[in-house]
């Protein structure tokens, strides 16, 4: 079976891209060796752990279990994409803050689950933060001390959004 | 002051962390590097009688394969205590994932299937997965031959017994007084015997190394708790000198005690000897299930007590399942059986604590270190004997707490906590004995506590830490204490940052390189902030001591007469900060000051383990929990728990490790356990092994962090991280067994044991 | 590691039908790829030929037919949408409050209920509520298009009514009258449901005209409890209720489940049994 290439154009953290790939490889590691962004992790390898979370066109997917070739004509955001020229995203500041990370691994797709949660609901309960972030697995934190990053930060924002 | 001991100092590995910055060991690209895969028996217990890798060394892009025949070794054998494991199988493998070759290739997918080019013929042998298999009569032996390090140097009451032929590795016993006598004294004789699983650690970030032996000597980048440890067997295994040895250090995604980057790194030393390249070795999950996990234990309780509820003797036997090769598992059985007795008075102590070989995947050090498994069994005794005999459990258990400054064994530290007190506080923070909100229907609500103790801060260790003072005032901490996630770099930049009296930003932490970073034996045991930071406060002193004794010469002044106040050096009417000082001490052409601290407990043979606890390190907590009655599942609604740090140096930092370790606990109790199938493991993957998530966050959930002082390092701190995981365990069974009248034995609780007792019981 | 494979992207419908008609060997579809890739990562498949139909347009749509009173749920309709739709809460209850449990949230942004249904992995969500929705599948290929109820379309363990080069094309779920109430109860001690109940029930006059029971998890295929479902009839509220043991024990009878790591045969027939009992007293309530 000859290692077919196929062409894809996106958009990664706002820059565009236009390259090709072998159609059986993985986002993750298209993201990790060819384009450097090592900000993604990978830890389970099964879709259960949500390490390897990245945005595509603003909704939290497994880059473990996608194909790189899904990228093409997708807006794809990284962990690597959140900081920007006035500084660090309120979700950064707030997991600094309140401790949302420890050994950190989890923390850059932990962070882009939250991102979009609160722009689905930027006012959310501890139990809706608990329901939606259900998804991704720390074994660090304990979990509460995420919660509270996360309320902080939909403070944060809710405030600079007046 | 931003950058004081007690502050929420922003951490340093913050930054990096929430950018994706940080770098680990799997994000690293070395130049040249190839990829290793390794290849693993499928049987549990086996004699390699033929290995060939000729065939797999054809395949193009293959650029090593590792087998017994080209080792290239000094020793094929690895271990802490005992040396039992070689880097690849030599004469038989005793687990089924035991690793009896490796590959080194162009890339993954051609190291991968390269695997199955290489020719190994198995001679099946009978295999043992159970402790009471392992000790039966003719019981085959796992280890023909057992490479012990020189027995253990023990004080008083506690020896070591050694077993030969047997596939008991170690037996560490402990006896004070007169169990017989106690029992005899007793009114009552209690007896239960209380099963803890074997847990995977799982930290996020698998177990990872790139390995590069070129003609300077090995360079290991590893993801590693010790990398002197990791130094020191490789330097053993290939016959180097230590200095011939790098091993460097990322930030590590998640240790707990897992021995990660040792087996990786051997294998990947190896590979890249016959390679002539770097090559990293990369665990996928399934592999780190099948690399190391916390023994399982077996642990009967045995109390005398007068019916006055005073507990007068007790008797303890402890039978780890030490799996097929055994890491600390050995000090494990010793420290599980030393703290088996609890922070209880006991005139009468008798533990004996086995670790024994089976063939089942290898264990080791696990969060806890043996505190979790006995604090399960006393603390469920505990209870359990006052419902025999119908006392409350707080009142039976604060009349025979120790008292601070109580020996818990005599010769050892003296207890350095108001554990009455802890004890008050979590029974008043879960709202014990207070009216209950009536659970819905369907639901059986309850409450538990449990009160636990561990000595913490390990035995013996020595660290050694460096602080520079640069030219301009800056300041550079060499630490050999990893980043783990505990937060420990920032600990050290706060005590540096404190002692200099400099914004927290002007102390940087230097990066793990054993080339250059000071010795320490390992990041571990709750001891990092209490033994590091003592020599990086000892460094620190060092160096302002230096500055000062520097500066009163150039002044011409009296040592005497010039001091350090305030980020700045006094003498007389002259007031220098720290860049003015270094350029009065070393002119125009520069220089350094290199302080230098240490810190190590002595041996004291009076004391049971050989040396004093550094601290006691302690682990109290109280749940309610709901039992849903249509299907045996234990909700933790809420939990309390509380431990000593002796003194808080950074607040949030404290609250996250306690927090993390309640929640590490839950999972044992819960969910967590290896589970085997004629010697193969059955769920190292996510799906079949359950790990505590969001929606397990009790919606009540606090840590009370106390700071009593007293401890070994600087300030009066003592050292946290393992004491929240203690509790857990007994607190939740205790609470389930006072919503149901079901007593739990055996953890991971089993939602169909609990169903069939609460059906039995209506 | 996944082996390497020819892709296809086809822009019709019909292109695609044609490429699965035309490949030998093992050609599958891609909508989501979440259970696809988890099995090609595992090595337990090998795709020579994979025929990603994301590029057709209209496959995603989410269309309710009010004068018939049939949604039609479109091949590339993730679980995500489902759970969000307006349309969905409104007239398929039940199957909103599914899709708001299943797996977690990003699972759910990328797998398809089409794609879920063709895998049949027996420890799914959705099989038990299609089954009392009597949902209908269309399957084409392009030589036929051919209309299955879900009762006929789950087989066996990963087994489908789907023939090698057919796709499924569209889920149709009749909307029910408005006086039916219905439950849906899992119980999920890991990663995935070890059984999942839906119930539907209808009342008129203080009894209950109609039931409907699905079980899923707890066999080859999802199960409706035919006996239960005559037993309910006719009978009071109170009735049902002092006997939902009894009856729910005809639910736990017909399931078979197998022993894993979460439980043997008799626990989860237990928990059938109780969560049906728990499901049936709460539709009782308040039903004389």
């Amino acid at each position: 079976m000859s290692e077919e290439l196929v062409s894809i154009r996106f958009y990664v953290n706002s820059e565009q891209h236009e390259t090709q790939v072998k159609a059986h490889d993985l986002m993750i590691d298209f993201l990790r060796e060819r384009l450097g962004l090592t900000g993604t992790k990978r830890s389970c390898d099964m879709e259960v752990c949500g390490t390897c979370t990245v945005l595509l066109d603003g909704k939290a997917v497994s880059s473990c279990s996608l194909f790189a070739f899904e990228l093409d004509g997708k807006n794809l955001t990284t962990i690597e994409g959140l900081e920007g020229p006035d500084g660090l995203h309120p979700l950064q500041k707030a997991f600094i803050r309140c401790g949302g990370f420890q050994c950190g691994f989890c923390t850059p797709g932990m962070i882009l689950l939250a991102k979009s949660l609160l722009a689905e609901n930027p006012d959310p309960t501890r139990e809706e933060i608990c329901a939606y972030m259900d998804a991704n697995i720390c074994r660090c934190t304990g979990y509460q001390m995420i919660v509270e990053s996360i309320l902080h930060a939909a403070k944060e924002m809710q405030a600079a959004n007046r | 002051m931003a950058g004081a001991v007690g502050e929420n100092l922003e951490r340093v590995d913050g930054y990096g962390k929430v950018t994706g910055k940080a770098a680990y060991t799997g994000d690293l690209n070395i130049p040249g590097m190839i990829h290793g895969k390794v290849l693993r028996s499928p049987h549990a217990h086996a004699r390699v009688s033929k290995i060939d890798g000729s065939k797999a060394e054809q395949i193009p892009g293959v650029m090593a394969v590792l087998t017994r025949e080209n080792c290239q070794v000094a020793t094929p054998y690895i271990g802490a205590m005992i040396k039992d494991q070689c880097l690849v199988a030599f004469d038989k493998v005793r687990y089924a994932g035991d690793i009896v070759a490796a590959v080194a290739a162009t890339d993954e997918n051609i190291a991968e299937n390269a695997l199955d080019a290489i020719e190994v013929e198995y001679e099946e042998l009978p295999a043992i997965t159970t402790v009471e298999e392992a000790l039966a009569d003719n019981a085959p032996l796992i280890h023909e031959t057992v490479r012990r390090a020189r027995p253990p140097q023990y004080g008083r009451g506690a020896s070591y017994i050694l077993h030969e032929k047997s596939n008991i590795c170690h037996h560490f016993r402990y006896e004070r007084g007169d169990v017989g006598a106690g029992f005899k004294a007793a009114d009552f004789v209690f007896e239960d015997t209380f099963y803890f699983p074997s847990a995977h650690h799982y930290p996020m970030e698998s177990n990872v190394s790139v390995a590069d032996f070129n003609k300077d000597g090995v360079t290991i980048w590893a993801s590693t708790q010790g990398p002197f440890g990791l130094r020191q067997e490789v330097a053993r295994v290939f016959g180097l000198p230590l200095s011939d040895i790098r091993v460097i250090v990322p930030y590590v995604g998640g240790g707990y005690g897992g021995a990660k980057g040792l087996v990786p790194s051997i294998i990947g030393v190896a590979l890249s000897r016959l390679a002539r390249r770097p090559v990293r070795v990369n665990f996928s999950a399934e592999e780190n299930f099948k690399t190391i996990c916390q023994p399982r234990a077996k642990i009967t309780m045995k109390s005398g007590i007068k019916k006055d509820g005073t507990f007068i003797a007790r008797r303890c036997q402890l039978f780890l399942n030490a799996g097929a090769y055994v890491n600390s598992t050995p000090s494990v059985a010793e420290k599980a059986g030393y703290r088996g007795h609890g922070p209880y008075r006991l005139p009468h102590v008798l533990t004996d604590s086995y670790a024994v070989y089976t063939n089942t995947v290898p264990t080791g050090s696990f969060r806890g270190f043996g505190g979790p498994q006995v604090a399960f069994s006393y603390e469920s005794h505990v209870d359990m004997i006052a419902q025999r005999m119908k006392l409350d459990p707080v009142d039976l258990r604060r009349k025979n707490l120790l008292t601070k400054g109580e020996d818990f064994a005599a010769g050892d530290t003296p207890t350095d906590c108001d554990l009455k007190g802890a004890l008050a506080k979590v029974a008043e923070a879960i709202g014990w004995g207070a009216e209950d909100t009536p659970a819905k229907p369907g639901v059986k609500r309850g409450k538990g506590l449990a009160c636990a103790l561990k000595d913490g801060g390990g035995t013996k260790k020595a660290s050694h830490a460096n602080v520079k003072i640069l030219n301009d005032g800056s300041l550079v901490v060499f630490s050999g204490s990893v980043e783990i996630g505990q937060g420990v770099q920032t600990v050290m930049r706060q005590i540096v940052a404190e002692e200099f009296a400099v914004p927290g930003d002007q102390v940087r932490v230097d990066e793990i390189d054993t080339r250059y970073t000071p010795f320490d034996t390992a990041t571990n045991a709750s001891s990092a902030t209490a033994l590091m930071g003592s020599a990086v406060f000892n460094a620190a002193v060092d160096a302002r001591e230096q500055l000062l004794q520097s500066a009163a010469s150039r002044l011409g002044a009296p040592r005497s007469e010039v001091k350090f106040e305030n980020g700045s050096v006094l003498c007389r009417e002259q007031r220098l900060g720290l860049a003015d000082a270094m350029r009065l001490c070393f002119g125009e052409s520069g220089g350094e000051i290199v302080g230098r601290g240490f810190f190590q407990l002595p041996t004291d043979l009076n004391v049971p383990l050989g040396s004093p606890t550094p601290f006691w390190e302690i682990g109290f907590g109280a749940a309610e929990v709901e039992v849903d009655e249509s299907t045996g599942a234990v909700k933790v609604t809420k939990y309390v728990s509380l431990t000593d740090a002796g003194k808080v140096i950074n607040p949030v930092q404290c609250r996250g490790q306690d927090e993390g370790a309640a929640i590490f606990g839950l999972g044992q109790a819960l969910f967590e356990d290896m589970v085997y199938e004629n010697g193969r493991l059955m769920n190292p993957n996510l799906v079949d092994y359950r790990l505590p998530r969001f929606r397990d966050l009790p919606q009540e959930f606090k840590t009370i962090i106390l700071e009593e002082g007293g401890g070994r390092g600087p300030y009066g701190v003592k050292g946290m991280g393992e004491g929240g995981i203690l509790a857990v365990a007994p607190a939740i069974c205790n609470a389930v067994c006072n919503a149901t009248g079901v007593r739990v034995m055996e953890v991971p609780i089993k939602t169909e044991k609990l169903l069939q007792a609460l059906q039995e019981r209506s | 590691m996944i082996t390497p494979f020819a892709l296809h992207q086809p822009r019709s419908l019909p292109d695609a039908l044609a490429l699965l008609s035309e490949h030998d060997g093992e050609t599958k579809i891609l909508a989501g790829g979440s259970e696809l890739l988890l099995l090609l990562k595992m090595g337990l498949i090998k795709a020579s030929h994979i025929i990603d139909i994301k590029k057709i347009p209209g496959l995603d749509r989410v269309g309710y037919d009010p004068q018939a009173g049939t949604i039609h749920i479109g091949p590339l309709v993730t679980h995500r949408t489902l759970e969000k739709s307006e349309i969905v809460g409104r007239h398929f209850p039940l199957l909103a409050e599914m899709e708001r449990d299943l797996a977690n949230v990003r699972i759910r942004n990328v797998g398809t209920l089409a794609g879920n249904l063709c895998f049949a992995e027996p420890h799914a969500d959705p099989a038990a509520v299609l089954a009392v929705y009597d949902a209908v599948v269309t399957l084409q290929s392009s030589e036929r298009e051919r209309r299955v109820a879900i009762k006929d379309f789950f087989m066996d363990y990963y087994e489908t009514a789907l023939e090698k080069n057919e796709m499924l094309t569209d889920i149709d779920i009749p909307k029910l009258p408005d006086n039916f109430r219905g439950s849906y109860l899992r119980f999920c001690p890991g990663e995935w449901p070890m059984v999942t109940v839906a119930l539907l029930t209808r009342w008129a006059d203080g009894a209950c005209a109609e039931a409907r029971l699905g079980l899923g998890c707890v066999g080859p295929r999802p199960i409706r409890v035919g006996e239960f479902e005559q037993a309910l009839r006719g009978k009071s509220g109170d009735e049902l209720a002092a006997k939902a043991d009894k009856l729910a024990g005809i639910a736990a009878q017909s399931s078979d489940p197998l022993a894993d790591l979460w439980g043997s045969v008799e626990y989860k027939r237990q928990i059938v049994k109780n969560l049906v009992r728990d499901g049936l007293r709460s539709q009782c309530d308040g039903r004389g």
